[in-house]
């Protein structure tokens, strides 16, 4: 592929926390309609790359190309309105709003008209299988159904690209394999591009197209599954950490 | 005119040198719990009709009572802290906000029912007379006050970068998590740096009283001294927080020389705002 | 907006508009009702702010104090009617929140600094308005005593005033309802929630917190407008941080921005009243017991019930209703 065809492009980014380097010109680049996964162990800069690329913080050098467009730097409102959303780490819910009016705030970014509006909030809550629960307050739902409320949110605002941050942390292997049946559909019916950043392996490993690895920082593998899976770098950046694959 | 602009100038570093310490406490709390006191100037307002009270039922100078005040000051921050605090550390912000308001509201009209409006100011104190340096003339227990807060913060730093308690409270400012896994108790750091603040804000008291009167309604302006400091020292430690004091010492003087002294708390407000404006994270901050 | 949002306000306005000939036009009642009419409008506008957006904004006596001295200054003036002066005191309130609010909703700032900003420019106003020699000035400047022409909206008793401060009540009423189930409203429910989700799902943070702030400094601009024709005077005391105080107290007690908006009226009659009776008897004795309750009020509340008595409220009327509706059935 060549890079044109590029939907993102994260170009040499770099980003320091006073003395520490969280991120060294890391090169990225996500193909639209894959499924991208980013692995590395615990600090190597993943939700610090999340966080550049959606806007929330500014990179120190380096480029973020969308479609073409140079978003690096614009605000994360911005970034929205151009096509990439995201779910967080830490999941960041609106406890005090319905599951319904959550998605409907999402569902706001590109549609004014009510009637729209209202029709889009209801395709996503019956696409998530969240109509049932749609009246239940974000306080009142379980881990699982929160994690989905906040996906069904950031696909309310119709994006190109959907970044997770840890989409299948806390849950247990069942729930894993309806995640990643999910996702793909998602992937594939909603035309999604999804990049995906994940600790557990048996997720990335299930729905990755390509993997990129980080550690401290800096990009040092990239490729199919199985191929990072064996690469002798990656290996030695997970040992220490037991060994996941 | 010149002379004038000196003898204010020297007036406003003093000052500044008070205001740093005065808001040494609040930088101290929030800095460890990330929670701004809003009742914070109420504590420096009951602190100063503490020192009255009990330079007057004791025979004692105003500057003599810091030496019982700091230690009560101690315990008084730790109740609150247990009683307040503890329960709102981790809530949402508006919740933590809305609790230290309660704080204000309650301690400031407690002071008015107990003390009425009149002002008081100290019967008798040692910290008398002036000293004159060419054309500026500078009051004992100005300069007294000044010298008393320099020497608390040095005090304070070394507390903090040479024992093993300031160690563990600096560890719990600069990451909670990671000073809990190293086995500090998170909880009772909050608490002693909220004492610590509360004892800081003891020995300011005793000494602002030797040269100013307190009423219930001077908290409010205490408050918005040391919030300001606050916001422009960010998170910068206590040198941060001295160099701020100072700053505002110094526009204080230049508004009192040049416009209206009624004026000085709009010059430092606009101030504040413009901080808040170019420079959020504060002057001196290190993140 | 639907016709199930209209029916409790018609029912509340028929109520609220009985009331003064319920008391028989008593004068101290009048008056009593009218300060709880005032500060429930001043709740209710502060829900916008407060409630919605979640913002802690202690500034209503900056709005008031501006609104006052924009309407007055320009009656006393030039003659100005207060019908177009009112009107420009809120929009002067609202360009002076701006001005505070422009830089404290910066993305990310800490929520603390926009109370504090909030709260100390109403000490700073009052400051400068002492100073201010030609517009303010320690001296109290009294409003033309032309009573009873509608040009001045000047009148001898409160039951005027009463009714004015009702109408009012009306609209912000109506405008909370409109702004609650539009995409401002929900854009507002988010931030408050979460900052961070909201801005990834397209929404300016600090834009739409400056547009609820703006709706709610110009409302209460005119409100203050309103109160320096029934106070008959204007003084920079007008600038009071007590107002501010108590108008975010009750809008917390109240449960602002959870639950139904007519917990806020009911708060602030419920806790006027209290405060009021306490001032009353025991106000002799220890002088701000008022004050006192507030403070005690509002501690407990934040501590053992943060999101505030609204749902108390729904509670009780629910089981009042219920045993109404009981006794009906049995008796008929």
């Amino acid at each position: 592929m060549t890079e044109a065809e590029a939907l993102l492009r994260v170009r040499r980014v770099t980003k320091r926390f006073g003395g520490i380097v969280a991120l060294d010109r890391v090169d990225v680049d996500v193909y639209e309609g894959e499924i991208l996964g980013m692995i590395g162990p615990n600090g190597a800069g993943k939700t610090t790359l999340f966080n550049v690329v959606t806007g929330y913080y500014p990179p120190d050098s380096g480029r973020i190309i969308f479609r073409g467009e140079d978003i690096t730097g614009r605000p994360p409102h911005e970034i929205a309105k151009l096509g990439i959303s995201r779910t967080f780490q830490v999941v960041k819910p609106f406890l005090g709003l319905t599951v319904e009016d959550a998605v409907r705030v999402g569902a706001y970014n590109r549609l004014s008209d009510e009637a729209e509006v209202e029709r889009r909030v209801r395709e996503i809550l019956e696409f998530m299988g969240l109509d049932r629960l749609r009246d239940r307050l974000c306080r009142d739902l379980n881990i699982v159904q929160i994690k989905q409320t906040a996906i069904a949110r950031a696909l309310a605002t119709d994006p190109k690209l959907l970044l997770l941050d840890e989409a299948a942390a806390g849950l247990n292997p069942g729930e894993v394999d309806d995640l990643i049946e999910l996702l793909r559909r998602v992937n594939r019916e909603m035309g999604v591009t999804l990049w995906v950043v994940e600790h557990v392996m048996r997720f990335v490993m299930g729905i990755s197209d390509r993997i990129v690895v980080l550690h401290y920082g800096e990009k040092i593998a990239e490729g199919p599954p199985e191929q990072v899976a064996h690469d002798p770098k990656v290996v030695e950046a997970y040992l220490g950490a037991e060994v996941v694959i | 005119m010149l002379e004038l602009l000196l003898q204010n100038l020297v007036n406003g570093i003093l000052m500044g040198c008070v205001y740093a310490l005065v808001a040494l406490g609040l930088a101290l709390q929030f800095g460890v719990m990330d929670i701004i006191n809003f009742a914070h100037g109420e504590f420096v307002m009951i602190a100063m009709y503490l020192v009255f009270w009990i330079s007057l039922y004791l025979a004692i100078p105003g500057s003599l009572t810091s030496l019982i005040v700091a230690p009560i000051y101690f315990v008084f921050g730790l109740v609150i802290y247990k009683l307040v605090i503890d329960r709102i550390v981790g809530t949402y912000p508006l919740a933590q906000i809305a609790a230290t308001i309660g704080l204000m509201v309650l301690l400031r009209n407690l002071a008015l029912a107990a003390w009425r409006a009149q002002p008081r100011g100290l019967q008798y104190e040692v910290l008398r007379g002036s000293v004159t340096l060419g054309p500026v003339v500078v009051p004992i227990s100005r300069l007294t006050a000044a010298l008393v807060s320099v020497g608390t913060m040095l005090a304070l730093r070394w507390f903090l970068t040479h024992t093993r308690l300031g160690l563990a409270l600096r560890a719990t400012s600069d990451d909670m998590q990671a000073a809990s896994l190293l086995g500090i108790n998170v909880r009772r750091m909050f608490a002693l740096a909220f004492g610590l603040g509360c004892a800081i804000i003891g020995i300011a008291a005793a000494f602002i009283m030797t040269f100013q009167q307190v009423n219930p309604e001077s908290g409010l302006t205490w408050g918005l001294i040391s919030w300001i400091i606050v916001v422009m020292a960010g998170l910068g430690g206590v040198s941060g927080v001295l160099l701020s004091g100072l700053i505002l010492g110094m526009v204080e003087a230049l508004e009192i020389t040049f416009w209206d002294p009624r004026a000085s708390l709009a010059v430092m407000y606009s101030l504040f705002i413009l901080i808040l404006w170019v420079k959020p994270r504060g002057l001196f901050g290190r993140r | 907006m639907r016709a199930s949002d209209l029916k409790p306000i018609v029912a509340l306005t028929a109520m609220l508009a009985a009331l003064p000939l319920a008391v028989r036009m008593n004068n101290y009642y009048v008056l009593l009702l009218t300060w709880i009419l005032y500060y429930s409008t001043l709740v209710t506008a502060w829900n916008v702010i407060g409630g919605l957006a979640g913002q802690l904004d202690l500034a209503a006596a900056s709005y008031i104090g501006l609104g006052a001295y924009t309407m007055g200054t320009l009656l006393t003036r030039l003659d100005v009617t207060p019908w177009v002066g009112i009107p420009l005191g809120g929009l002067v309130a609202a360009g002076f929140a701006a001005l505070v609010g422009y830089p404290t909703f910066r993305f990310g700032l800490k929520e603390a600094w926009y109370a504090l900003a909030t709260i100390s420019s109403v000490v700073v106003l009052q400051k400068l308005f002492l100073v201010w020699e030609e517009i303010g000035g320690p001296e109290e400047r009294y409003l033309p005593a032309r009573y009873g022409e509608l040009y001045y909206l000047r009148f001898r008793g409160y039951a005027p005033y009463y009714y004015i401060l009702l109408a009012v009540l009306v609209m912000v009423l109506l405008l909370n309802v409109k702004i609650r189930r539009s995409k401002t409203g929900y854009y507002l429910l988010a931030i408050r929630e979460n900052e961070e989700a909201a801005e990834i799902l397209g929404i300016d943070v600090r834009k739409y917190k400056l547009r609820a702030l703006l709706i709610y400094a110009f409302v209460t601009g005119c409100i203050g407008g309103i109160f320096a024709l029934i106070s008959g005077y204007l003084h920079p005391h007008h600038f009071d941080t007590w107002t501010s105080l108590q108008v975010a107290i009750l809008g917390i007690v109240g449960g602002a921005g959870v639950g139904s908006i007519y917990s806020l009226p009911a708060t602030t009659f419920i806790i006027y009243s209290i405060s009021e009776l306490l001032r009353s008897t025991l106000g002799g004795w220890i002088p701000g017991i008022h004050l006192i309750f507030y403070g005690v009020i509002l501690t407990v509340v934040v501590l053992l019930k943060p999101e505030g008595l609204s749902e108390t409220y729904e509670r009780l009327y629910g089981r009042i209703r219920a045993a109404l509706l009981r006794r009906r059935a049995g008796g008929g």
